[in-house]
Parts: C-alpha cells; sequence; structure tokens
C-alpha cells in the first residue's frame, strides 16, 4: 500500500517523529509503573485493611451483645456456602501496660493506652478468620531475636547449640521471618541446616501446622492474651534501645462502658503478638479468651458479633439475604420479569417497583452495602409488592412457574431467616462493608492517579498533533502531486493518520517494554538507587513491607494504557491528517 | 460529437471583488482518439486551467466534461480520483515528483496508487518491472536509484514522463513539459512524446511555446483571453 509506504518514508526523513515517539513510550512507561505500583500497594492495603474480618459479620442491630449465639451458629453453619462461624465479644477498653520487674513484681502500670479488647473462641476463630496468620506470624519473636544473635556470633556459636533447640526455634519461625532478619544470613542458615540433616522446609511445614494455643498462665486470675506489636512498644531506655512487654508481662484491660458505678478491669499476661500490618489495629488490639471476656464485661453467654467465613465471597449477597429472611436484587428482578411476563400487575405499581429496585441493584446506594436497615425494609416492601400482584393475577386464572417460583422462594426465604422467633434485629455485613470508607478512599486515589497521569498522553498527543501539523506543512506540493496521481481524500488522509498512528503504535511498544522491566525489577532499581542518593527511599519500618509491592496481572491495565495512547495519537493526528486531505490539488502543486 | 473526450461551454471563474474574474469563458473542445492536440497562448490565456479542468484536477464553474458519453462532472471524489490515476497521465512544467522517492519510486508511484483504488491485482513487483522498462525506455536504466535531486532537468522530466505512463493512461497530458529545459533537452521530450502518438496511438493534449514543432505533430488550437480563437 502506498499509504504505509509515504507514512513510514516521511517519518524516516523527520527525526521530530523520534520525539513523538519517545513522548508516548514516556507517558505510556509512567501510567504502567505507577498504576501497577499502586495496584500492588492495594491489594496488599486491602489485605491489611481485611486483617482478621470474617467475609461476613452478624452483629445484632441495636448494637447491644445477644445471647443465644450458639443456637444462631447451629443456623448459620446450615445455610449453603458456610464453611465456619466463630463468635467474638469486642468492646473499648483502656489498657495499661506492665513491664515485669527485676524482683519478680509488677510495678504500676508504665504506659496506658486506649483500645480494643476481642475475646475470640480460638478453635473456632482460626476456623472463620485468618486471625492464626497474624499470630503465628509474630509469635517467635524472641526465638527469633535470640537466633540472630547466635547466627551473628558466628559458626562456632551455631555449633555449640544443640540442633534440636534450633529446630524447636525453627518451628515458630515463617518464610517472611527469615527473609526479613538482616542479621541471619540465609544462606548460612541453609548451609548449616544441609549439614545438620535438616530440612528448612519442613520446618517451616510444621510451624504453618502446629495450632495456635493461648498458652499457660500463672493462676486464674490472669487471662493468656495476644497483644498488638505496636501496643507492646512502651518506649526506649537511656540507651535508646526499643523497650516493649514480652513474656510474662502484662496489660491490664479496664472497660469502658457507660456503668460508671462498676468498673471492671482483667488483668492480661501477654503470650504473644499480633501483627497485621495495619498500625490501628497492631497498636490498639488486644486478643483473649471468649468466656474471659464475658466474664469480665459480666456479660456470660452473650457475644457482640458471629464471624462467618464462605466458601467464595462472591456468595456473601446471597447468604446474607437468607441471614436475614429476604430476597437478593437478582431473584426481586426475576419475580418482577415473571409479572411483566404475565402482562399483568396494576402498570403504575409496575413503575414503581422497577424504580425501587434499580436503586437497589445500583452500587451507588451506600446505604444498601453498609447493611443499612432501610435496604432490608425496601426489599421487604418489593417482595410483598410483587408477590400480591402475583397473588391477584392467580386469583383471576393467570399463572406461570416463574410466578409460583418465586411465590415458593419468598415464603421459603421467611423461612430460613436466622434468629426466627426471637426478638433479635440482626446486621450483617461484609468485611467490605466494615472497611467502606478506607477501601473507598484507596479506590478513589487511584481512580484520580489514572485522570492524572492521562494529562501525560494528553501532553504527547499534542506533541503528536504539531509534528504531524509539520510534516503536512512541509509537504504540501507531495499532497497535490499524490492527488493528481489519483490519491483519494481518504488516501492522503491515511498517510498522515498513518504517521501519528505508528508514533503511538511504537511509543507504547517501546513504554511497555520499558514499563515491564522496570515493574519486575523495580527492588533492584530502588537498591541502587539508594546507594546512589544515600537514603532510604522505601523504609521498611514505615510500610512494613520488605519490597514495594506491584501488580502481579498487569495485562489489562497494560492493555486499556496501550489503546488509550493508541487511540490519543490517532485523535491527534486526525485534524492536520483532515486538513490535508482537503486541499485542493491545484493550489497545492502552485505551493511554494 | 466524437465520443472519445469533449468539453462543452467550459467556464471558469476566480470570485474577486465585485465582478469574478472568468479565467474560461465557454470553451468547446473535441478531442479525437488518437489525436495530437497542442495548446498554444500567451501567458495568462487560461492553458493551464482548461488542462487541469480536462484531467480533473481542477472544477470548472460550468459547462460539461464528457469521456466516452459519461459525465464527469457527476461522479463522486472517489471515482474522480480513479480517473485521475488509470484514465489520465499529467506531466507539469516543473516535473513534480516526490523529493523524498528516488527515480523508480515516483514512477511506480501512480500503480500503487492504483493497486488500492480499484482492486488491481498487480503485485508490487510487476509495477517495479514495467517502471524499470518504462526507465530504460527513456535512456534512464543506470539511474534507477537516483532521487529527483541528483537528476539533470531533462532526467526529471522523463522521469515524470515515465509516471504519466505508468498506468497506461488514455490521456497524456502536458502543461509546458519544455518550458524549463534548455531547446535541445526539450526536442528530446517533445520527440518521445511524438513517438509515443505515432507508434502506440496514445492521445496527446500538450500545452506548448514551441509552435513549429507542434505544426509538424497534429492539430493546434490558440488561445486567448480563456477563449479558443483559432484552430
Ligand atoms: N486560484 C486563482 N485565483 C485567481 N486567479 C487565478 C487562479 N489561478 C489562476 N488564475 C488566473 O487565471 C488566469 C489563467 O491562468 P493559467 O491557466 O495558469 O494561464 P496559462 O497557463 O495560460 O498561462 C491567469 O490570469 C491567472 O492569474
Ligand atoms: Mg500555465
Amino acid at each position: 500500500m502506498y499509504k504505509l509506504m509515504v507514512a513510514l518514508r516521511y517519518m524516516r526523513r523527520n527525526w521530530l517523529n523520534l520525539v513523538g515517539v519517545a513522548a508516548v513510550a514516556i507517558g505510556v512507561l509512567v501510567l504502567i509503573v505507577v498504576l501497577s505500583v499502586m495496584k500492588g500497594f492495594d491489594e496488599e492495603f486491602r489485605a491489611r485493611v481485611r486483617a482478621t474480618l470474617s467475609d461476613l459479620i452478624v452483629e445484632n442491630w441495636y448494637d447491644e451483645p445477644f445471647g443465644n449465639y450458639e443456637e444462631l451458629m447451629a443456623q448459620i453453619e446450615k445455610i449453603p456456602h458456610v464453611t465456619a462461624c466463630a463468635p467474638r465479644y469486642e468492646g473499648l477498653a483502656l489498657l495499661t501496660l506492665r513491664k515485669k520487674l527485676p524482683d519478680g513484681t509488677y510495678g504500676p502500670g508504665q504506659q496506658r493506652r486506649y483500645g480494643e479488647f476481642l475475646g475470640i473462641d480460638l478453635p473456632r476463630e482460626v476456623k472463620a478468620t485468618d486471625f492464626a496468620e497474624y499470630v503465628r506470624a509474630w509469635r517467635g519473636r524472641a526465638a527469633r531475636e535470640e537466633l540472630a544473635a547466635l547466627f551473628s556470633q558466628g559458626d562456632i556459636a551455631i555449633a555449640a547449640i544443640s540442633k534440636e533447640h534450633v529446630a524447636a526455634e525453627l518451628n515458630s519461625l515463617r518464610p517472611e521471618d527469615l527473609q526479613i532478619m538482616d542479621a541471619l544470613p540465609r544462606e548460612r542458615l541453609t548451609a548449616w541446616a544441609k549439614k545438620e540433616g535438616l530440612s528448612l522446609q519442613s520446618a517451616f511445614a510444621t510451624a504453618a501446622a502446629t495450632p495456635v494455643e493461648w498458652g499457660e498462665v500463672p493462676d486464674s486470675k490472669l487471662s493468656p492474651a495476644f497483644a498488638g506489636s505496636e501496643l507492646l512498644v512502651i518506649g526506649q531506655d537511656e540507651n535508646g534501645t526499643q523497650v516493649s512487654l514480652g513474656t510474662g508481662d502484662q496489660v491490664v484491660v479496664f472497660s469502658a462502658t457507660d456503668n460508671f458505678a462498676n468498673q471492671t478491669f482483667r488483668r492480661c499476661q501477654v503470650n504473644g503478638e499480633f501483627r497485621s500490618g495495619m498500625y490501628d489495629y497492631d497498636a490498639r488490639n488486644i486478643y483473649l479468651p471468649l468466656a474471659d471476656a464475658q466474664r469480665f464485661m459480666s456479660n456470660e453467654g452473650k457475644v457482640t458479633s458471629i464471624n462467618i467465613r464462605l466458601d467464595s465471597f462472591d456468595n456473601a449477597p446471597i447468604v446474607r439475604a437468607t441471614l436475614l429472611g429476604i430476597l437478593t436484587p437478582d431473584e426481586l428482578r426475576r419475580g418482577l420479569d415473571a409479572l411483566r411476563s404475565l402482562g399483568g400487575g396494576a402498570a403504575p405499581k409496575l413503575k414503581e417497583i422497577e424504580a425501587q429496585l434499580k436503586l437497589l441493584s445500583s452500587s451507588e446506594v451506600t446505604w444498601f452495602a453498609t447493611a443499612d436497615y432501610r435496604a432490608i425494609t425496601v426489599t421487604r416492601s418489593l417482595e410483598y409488592d410483587i408477590y400480591g400482584a402475583l397473588e391477584t393475577l392467580h386469583k383471576t386464572g393467570v399463572a406461570n412457574p416463574a410466578a409460583e417460583e418465586f411465590q415458593k422462594l419468598v415464603l421459603q426465604r421467611e423461612g430460613s431467616r436466622v434468629g426466627r422467633g426471637s426478638k433479635l434485629a440482626l446486621r450483617v455485613s461484609t468485611w467490605e462493608d466494615k472497611r467502606r470508607p478506607m477501601l473507598r478512599a484507596v479506590m478513589l486515589e487511584r481512580r484520580i492517579m489514572g485522570v492524572i497521569l492521562f494529562f501525560v498522553m494528553l501532553v504527547a498527543g499534542f506533541l503528536i498533533l504539531s509534528i504531524v501539523h509539520t510534516t503536512v506543512l512541509s509537504k504540501i506540493r507531495d499532497i497535490g502531486i499524490l492527488k493528481s496521481i489519483g490519491g483519494s481524500v481518504g488516501g492522503i488522509m491515511s498517510i498522515f493518520l498513518l504517521n501519528g498512528l505508528l508514533m503511538g503504535a511504537v511509543g507504547s511498544a517501546l513504554g511497555t517494554l520499558g514499563g515491564m522491566l522496570i515493574t519486575k525489577n523495580i527492588n533492584a532499581i530502588q537498591a541502587v538507587l539508594e546507594k546512589m542518593v544515600g537514603y532510604s527511599l522505601f523504609p521498611q519500618d514505615i510500610y512494613y513491607l520488605d519490597r514495594i509491592p506491584v501488580d502481579q496481572h498487569p495485562f489489562w491495565n497494560t492493555t486499556v494504557i496501550c489503546l488509550s495512547a493508541v487511540v490519543v495519537s490517532l485523535l491527534a493526528s486526525a485534524y492536520p491528517a483532515w486538513k490535508a486531505s482537503r486541499l485542493n490539488a491545484v493550489e497545492a502543486l502552485r505551493y511554494e | 460529437m466524437s465520443n472519445f473526450l469533449s468539453l462543452h461551454e467550459i467556464t471558469k471563474e476566480y470570485p474577486q471583488g465585485e465582478t469574478p474574474l472568468r479565467v474560461l469563458k465557454g470553451v468547446t473542445l473535441e478531442v479525437a482518439k488518437g489525436e495530437y492536440l497542442t495548446i498554444v497562448g500567451a501567458s495568462g490565456a487560461g492553458k493551464s486551467t482548461l488542462l487541469h479542468i480536462m484531467g480533473l484536477l481542477d472544477q470548472p464553474t460550468s459547462g460539461e466534461l464528457l469521456f466516452e458519453g459519461r459525465d464527469l462532472g457527476k461522479i463522486s471524489g472517489l471515482e474522480q480520483a480513479q480517473l485521475r490515476n488509470h484514465l489520465f497521465g499529467f506531466v507539469f512544467q516543473f516535473f513534480h515528483l516526490l523529493p523524498d522517492f528516488n527515480a523508480v519510486e515516483n514512477v511506480m508511484m501512480p500503480g500503487l496508487v492504483g493497486q488500492g483504488l480499484w482492486g488491481w491485482t498487480l503485485t508490487r513487483r510487476q509495477v517495479r518491472r514495467s517502471a524499470e522498462e518504462l526507465l530504460a525506455r527513456v535512456g534512464l536504466k543506470e539511474r534507477l536509484k537516483h532521487r529527483p535531486s541528483q537528476l539533470s532537468g531533462g532526467e526529471r522530466q522523463r522521469v515524470a514522463l515515465c509516471r504519466a505512463l505508468i498506468n497506461q493512461p488514455r490521456v497524456l497530458l502536458l502543461d509546458e513539459p519544455t518550458g524549463n529545459l534548455d531547446s535541445h533537452t526539450g526536442e528530446e521530450i517533445h520527440e518521445l512524446v511524438r513517438t509515443l502518438n505515432r507508434e502506440q496511438g496514445q492521445t496527446i493534449v500538450m500545452v506548448t511555446h514551441n509552435e513549429a514543432a507542434a505544426r509538424r505533430a497534429g492539430r493546434v488550437i490558440r488561445m486567448l483571453d480563456g477563449e479558443i480563437v483559432s484552430c
């Protein structure tokens, strides 16, 4: 095709085209790198924000502790898609940190904090939430420090300790612990383990399989507890080393209720550490046995929430609807479709139902997403309306299987409501509902970043526009010649559109390549940059991350970025190309 | 009316102040198949304008342009482009070669344009071969890879002539092809065109100042102020 041939020739003869390619490449590269790092952070952040939240959380609508929870849990466990559930008693508390003094007594509290106590049923909790992940990962801090000290002394020290001892310590570690321990060279550890006939892999496997336990306490007045890693930090001693609570130290939990006359407290012995990576949780949460929490709050037999794990988070809507005894928006729609296919119902009512249903299914209605009671009320009234309309039709002899199915479903769902017969009104939230403000903030942030970065693309577009425009200006006579030998309006236009398109496509390809290289090696690049500038660009203690997270599946992002780059280039060249194609042949030939 | 190329009452006006500038004032002309027609006249008489209208490079203000009975004023822009590609071959006074392409590529260009336009099945290689043959025939066998800036005026015009011929046009239109050449090279071009007419029956419409040469070849018409004054 002569168009491509001419376009390529013009591009080769004008170095400005390289500038256009570079502009697109830089735009694409920046978009890919920034968005994929942001997505990496987001994924990391989502996991952090979620921490020990289960898929669904059932609470009392009135935020009071509720009893009879064993029976409720038995009902919940029968619902399809539910794999486990666990009760919790949570509440606000004032916390006093008490470090064991050298003489074995506990002095007055060194620090006061406000925080949250969470009474959990450990065996059930580890099944219903990811609690074990966070506790086990950090339980072995003492062991880790001991090992690190040994290894830093050299091989003689290692040889002096028995391999059983190290193996036992290894059991309380996880691979992540080892990775971030600078003092512990992995190669040496691996070499040593090999020499002693120890498999690190199996040590890690054992560590993962060891069940989480509360641990021992000296007397029944104390509760065993796991406290957030940041909560345990008291401060620094005169030498500047960090002082924190450790094995045997105590946290006293004071209830923060409106029961002024009867302030209660519970002393807890810290038997382990909890670390989720979210400062808010790690600085405030203290976990203790459910029964202890209930007793200390004088609320035996009651809990504040039931936490449910599902086979898949995708099933959250249907399980939630089942729990509440209502239909999902999809099911309501099916009922409405049945009603409409029967041609029945009062027409104005139908429109109203339609509008309400649209509101319900819209993701913009936050009060539905946040498990507001209004959503339940609206759903119930829609059920009632559709059911009633179908019933009226039924009486007049019109019926079809879909309508009957809908009616059956309404009754069946009502029957399956958890807590039926009790006065308890439930609120059922997903973990996303619970953390919606934070999740929304992050999502918005990425969108806004995308929009801002798109301006880089726009600038590249303007550059392409002026480059193609210059080419057109310098080729006016050529355009006249091409027209005189049969070049059509479309043909001339294609030449200059191809010019822009090629700049966009080549730029996108180069930008993608560069972006991929950078994101794949971002941590190595960071290390090199840090050496050059001499300070830490990515302090691990701020982010709790040992590496910069990147999007692991950048396919769609990259495709969208490249497509938009090509579209922008094409649009940018469209105007000069159009101008070129409109040129009058005779005048163009006469142009000097 | 012949049924080859005929112009009927062609006028061309350019808007200018209150009274438009009338460049062509109703030109009626018949060109027979295989004819060698020369247009002479003073500068500014409207010869180029007439030739451009004949070759669909320009639109007349009024009048009809018929080719084999078909009104060429009534066809779409795309079809006009197609006809410019394979019905007419144009040679200009200032050569008008594409400066970024070498001789053979310049000659090939109409063939390549035609590929896309009307589904010719000519391959690029076929186009190249006939371009090389044409250039060899005008004595530029050694100059295939030279760019226009590396060629002399006469050589450039011969390349332009080859380009006009590559699609075997029905009508060859030449607008003062020798106007920028010395008389010797000019005579060579005239000789080439004459040979084309004589040996292949190529229809020629040429604007020139070399009236003597023109008289020897065929019919001559004279234009004055946008009108044909003598045949
Ligand atoms: N675009 C234009 N606008 C106004 N006048 C024009 C334009 N093109 C040509 N003319 C005028 O038309 C007349 C005829 O021009 P042309 O056909 O080039 O003459 P010739 O080729 O016989 O020397 C000239 O007087 C010229 O000034
Ligand atoms: Mg002229």
